[in-house]
């Protein structure tokens, strides 16, 4: 066992900057922090050589994230292309691999951020959604309606992979005798309780930007589909219903081509990073100290919106359709019962090599293993910390035209000229996090 | 001792012989399935499923066998999940019925450059007039071709199941009648192994 600890420590050598000992929060300041004050360019320069490391699917999603808002669109699109590879590496990978089984043991006499990273659903729904922004910004549209087919495809299989849970939540629903008829007609079907479910697994914000692409580019059958998955996990939204009616009647061919309609996708504020708590797990040795990644309620902010003004008249708040952060503590709790047999095993592990030090070499031994057990008991932090924790929006009707749009929030305010269709979409971006306010407009 | 020594070494050699990158040449038209993505084995099974359809179909025999229609490419329109070149494809199939001597084809594509060079002719005073290229005098197609492309999908923790399907069309310019459609259906399903390095 002790050998064991000593092959690990060789193994590690490579890694005493990565996540393994240092906490990836801690890291990841070096690029939130200059987001938050407005210099995205400044974080992509320290985050361009971490990418190669073994994770290097985390940092390629910051920094392609970065990227893009330090508008570096075509360096952000291949930084995409290259999470993307990465991802589709993982779905071809087989299920028992070779290499995992390396880095399982390393991780077994240190932590489980010696695992490579691996990502999570909504984290790969919203690489998406911003690949097509990429692709939107440089004007390929087709592209982009590429990229938020693939959106709706992640948003399908996370969907597929919580069905039961889903259907659970429906039938509790049915039970408790939930009255269908809260929805008006044309919105019948969707249903409050699984809406709860399904928003901490698929995200109502991708959905509503793709709606919106689709709107804009024609498409109103699909924009219509899309508008509505929204509304199936946001059911109360009045942004979506006013999205889906209007998709509706410009199927059946009716249009208002005096006016046209402003889309405001708002994302507001920092995905709360994970903290370790530390807690005694049973063994059969007796209890042992490890650590968990967790998410502590006071790191969740409420939302922030920002005041949208238009014209003499026109006025909007941005509204919450999805919640990150909601989304980021579900998915940490799907890998709790995966992540306790791992650290039960690691327990197990390091209670034995603390033992057979004692056994062997006395108490300079047990002392070693001991800091070396402490030192190393370091919970998964890794989650991509630049993206925003509420996805937002609003919508503004204006005459067909070049308008001015008043944008204000709590960090700042921002006032753009956008150009209005007759019975078209213009979408506007909005990126807020403390003082740092971005803002794309898409034409189409 | 020394022997065991050269035995391992050897053997050493014999497995590290194989990891130096070695670049070949291979058949451009074999069979490719590095994965479910859409790749070359595709493109080439689309163009010559729709050329074969084409210049088979009884009314474009008939149609072809006094004289060669001009037909132009519009674009086929994207509507799969990954970023494909269908401009390649239709590019392939353009060459395919060139070659097959029953059509031509206007190159919409290069508009913009010939428009340049017959104003440079006509306008710049360089060209002798009676040589230049004279304006008005190229043949308007007759035929559209165009087309969709579009897919499906469905992934579990193990398996991948893409359905692609090619759709083209050849429009009568003149009277908005389709003179043909033609189709390709192609499936890729990719199974996880259970165990990999």
């Amino acid at each position: 066992m002790l050998r064991l600890l000593f092959l690990a420590l060789l193994l590690l050598q490579g890694c005493s900057a990565s996540s393994v000992f240092v906490p990836y929060p801690d890291q990841a300041s070096a690029w939130v922090q200059p987001l938050s004050a407005g210099q995205p360019g400044q974080g992509a320069v320290k985050l361009e050589p971490l990418t190669t490391r073994e994770d290097g699917l985390l940092y390629l999603q910051e920094l392609a994230r970065l990227q893009q808002l330090d508008n570096q669109l075509e360096a952000s699109r291949a930084t995409f292309a290259d999470v993307f590879a990465a991802y589709e590496q993982q779905d071809a990978a087989a299920t028992v691999q070779a290499s995992a089984l390396a880095a399982g043991t390393a991780s077994l006499m240190t932590n489980d951020n010696a695992l490579p990273y691996e990502g999570y659903a909504y984290e790969r729904i919203m690489a998406h959604a911003y690949q097509a922004l990429n692709y939107l910004g440089s004007g390929d549209v087709e592209g982009a309606q590429v990229e938020l087919r693939r959106a709706a495809l992640e948003q399908r299989v996370a969907q597929q992979r919580n069905e039961k849970r889903i259907a659970r939540a429906e039938e509790k629903a049915s039970e408790q005798n939930v009255d269908p008829g809260q929805f008006e007609s044309q919105f019948a079907g969707l249903n409050a309780a699984a809406a709860e479910v399904r928003s901490a697994i698929t995200n109502a914000w991708t959905f509503y930007l793709s709606g919106a692409v689709w709107e804009a580019t024609g498409e109103y059958n699909s924009a219509l589909v899309d508008y509505k998955q929204a509304l199936q996990i946001q059911p109360d939204s009045p942004l979506l219903k006013a999205a889906a009616t209007r998709a509706a009647a410009k199927v059946d061919g009716r249009r208002n081509r005096d006016r046209g309609t402003v889309v405001i996708l708002h994302e507001q504020g920092l995905v709360p990073p994970k903290r370790e708590i530390n807690f005694p797990v049973p063994t059969i040795h007796g209890w042992f100290a490890v650590a968990f990644p967790t998410y502590q309620p006071q790191d969740m902010r409420p939302p922030e919106p920002v005041h949208v003004r238009a014209g003499d008249s026109e006025a909007a708040d941005t509204e919450v359709l999805a919640q990150l952060n909601a989304m980021a503590a579900r998915a940490l709790k799907d890998r709790v019962p995966a992540m306790l047999v791992r650290q039960t095993l690691r327990a197990t592990a390091k209670y034995q090599a603390q033992k057979t030090a004692n056994d062997n070499f006395g108490l300079a031994g047990a002392l070693f293993t001991q800091i070396y057990n402490l030192v190393s008991e370091r919970a998964d932090l890794r989650s991509w910390l630049s993206l925003p924790a509420y996805g937002m929006a609003a919508e503004v009707t204006l005459p067909a035209g070049e308008q001015s749009v008043q944008l204000s929030g709590p960090g700042g305010g921002a006032t753009l000229t956008v150009p209005v269709r007759g019975g078209g979409v213009t979408i506007v971006r909005v990126v807020t996090a403390g003082s740092f306010m971005h803002t794309d407009v898409y034409a189409f | 001792m020394v022997r065991l020594l050269t035995i391992v070494l050897v053997a050493a050699m014999t497995v590290l012989a194989g990891c130096a990158a070695k670049v070949d040449y291979g058949d451009a038209t074999a069979r490719e399935t590095v994965n479910t993505d859409f790749g070359s084995t595709d493109l080439q099974m689309i163009a010559a499923k729709m050329v074969d359809d084409m210049l088979v179909f009884p009314p474009i025999v008939q149609m072809t066998s006094q004289r060669r229609p001009v037909v132009f490419v519009d674009r086929i329109k994207n509507k799969t999940t990954e970023h494909i070149d269908t401009e390649s494809i239709t590019d392939t199939i353009q060459s395919k019925l060139l070659n097959s001597g029953k059509f031509r084809f206007v190159d919409m594509t290069v508009v913009d450059r010939v428009k340049e060079q017959l104003d440079y002719q006509a306008d710049s005073g360089l060209v002798d007039p009676t040589q230049a290229v004279l304006m008005g005098k190229q043949i308007g197609a007759e035929f559209m071709l165009y087309g969709n492309m579009s897919s499906i999908v469905k992934r579990d923790s193990s398996t991948k199941d893409v359905y692609y399907k090619f759709t083209l069309k050849l429009m009568n310019l003149q009277t908005g009648i389709l003179e043909w459609s033609g189709e390709k259906e192609i499936r890729k399903t990719r199974n996880n192994t259970f165990l990999g390095l």
